[in-house]
């Protein structure tokens, strides 16, 4: 393998490290907001439920309308 | 009799199973427990986490542009290498057990209520990065930096619908348990949302593998 293949390697395995860390630290914030309610012995509450679902259903809009939008292009191009 | 390398010996192989145990880890409840989440593994836990799942995918890259030729499923020797079969068949047991070992330390001592909001927080970071690969304009011969590969749209889009479908079937089980039902169905959903999660992680870690930064 030449230098170029061996830097892009590198580039795509920092690449993904990356971006692997990042979702694992917001992860991390999750584990300790959690960890910290079962600490005091409380339980998450109906907003903190709420804002939760609001984030999944936001998030899913945008998802899957560029699915279908994704789909329909892929379709298109394969004939 | 021709030389074929031990299966094995293959990084893509090793990559593969990696990534591969870094999910089923859950189902076969390989958990932490209170004890065992002392305060040096809740600090390293997440690092542990990133670094099994990182490991698979380097493997799996370095795999792809290294490969030589076809893999046998048994051990044959190579004329000029002794060593190195019992070498890598070491390596790959050792990090198994981290691997294995350090699989589910985010999730200790939580009731199922809790463990669910936690899975259900963390599917929300996932799909909120997805959401944000989704949003970049198509990739084409036109646009080949920032943007976004139909096919992953499709794959981030299938791989959410079925942890989706998987967290319902955990909150079912969850409100069950609530109302004093004593052997509720669904009682693994939790921990396959969880391996499902995971791979819709996997599939994120790789996005700018594939396509543009």
């Amino acid at each position: 393998m030449d230098l170029k293949g061996t830097l892009i390697i590198l580039d795509l395995i920092l690449t993904g490290i990356e971006r692997s860390q990042a979702i694992y630290a917001k992860m991390a914030e999750v584990r300790d907001f959690v960890q910290n309610k079962v600490n005091k012995g409380e339980r998450v509450t109906d907003e903190e439920w709420a804002a939760l679902r609001e984030r999944l259903d936001l998030a899913e809009l945008t998802l899957e309308r560029r699915a279908a939008e994704a789909r329909e292009l892929l379709a298109n191009k394969n004939g | 009799m021709e030389y074929r390398k031990f299966f094995l010996q293959s990084k893509t192989v090793i990559g593969a199973i990696l990534i591969a145990l870094s999910m089923v880890a859950p189902l076969l409840g390989w958990e932490f427990t209170a004890t065992d989440a002392n305060t040096f593994v809740e600090k390293v836990g997440v690092f542990f986490d990133s670094f099994a799942e990182v490991i698979g995918l380097a493997l799996v890259l370095w795999g792809r542009f290294t490969a030589q030729g076809p893999l046998a499923v048994l051990p044959t020797k190579k004329p000029d290498d002794t060593l190195q079969s019992s070498w890598m068949i070491g390596a790959f047991f050792l990090t198994m057990v981290v691997v294995g070992g350090c699989a589910q330390t985010s999730l200790v001592t939580l009731n199922p209520a809790t463990r669910l909001y936690q899975v259900e927080a963390n599917f929300a970071i996932a799909k909120e990065e997805a959401a944000l690969y989704a949003a970049r304009p198509f990739c084409s011969t036109t646009v080949i930096v920032a943007c976004a590969d139909p096919e992953i749209v499709v794959k981030l889009d299938e791989a959410s619908d079925k942890t989706e479908a998987l967290i319902e079937q955990s909150r079912v089980y969850v409100q069950a348990l609530d109302m004093g039902m004593p052997n509720p169905p669904n009682s693994g959903a939790l921990g396959q949302a969880t391996a499902s999660l995971r791979a819709l992680i996997a599939i994120l870690a790789t996005i700018e593998t594939s396509k543009g930064a």
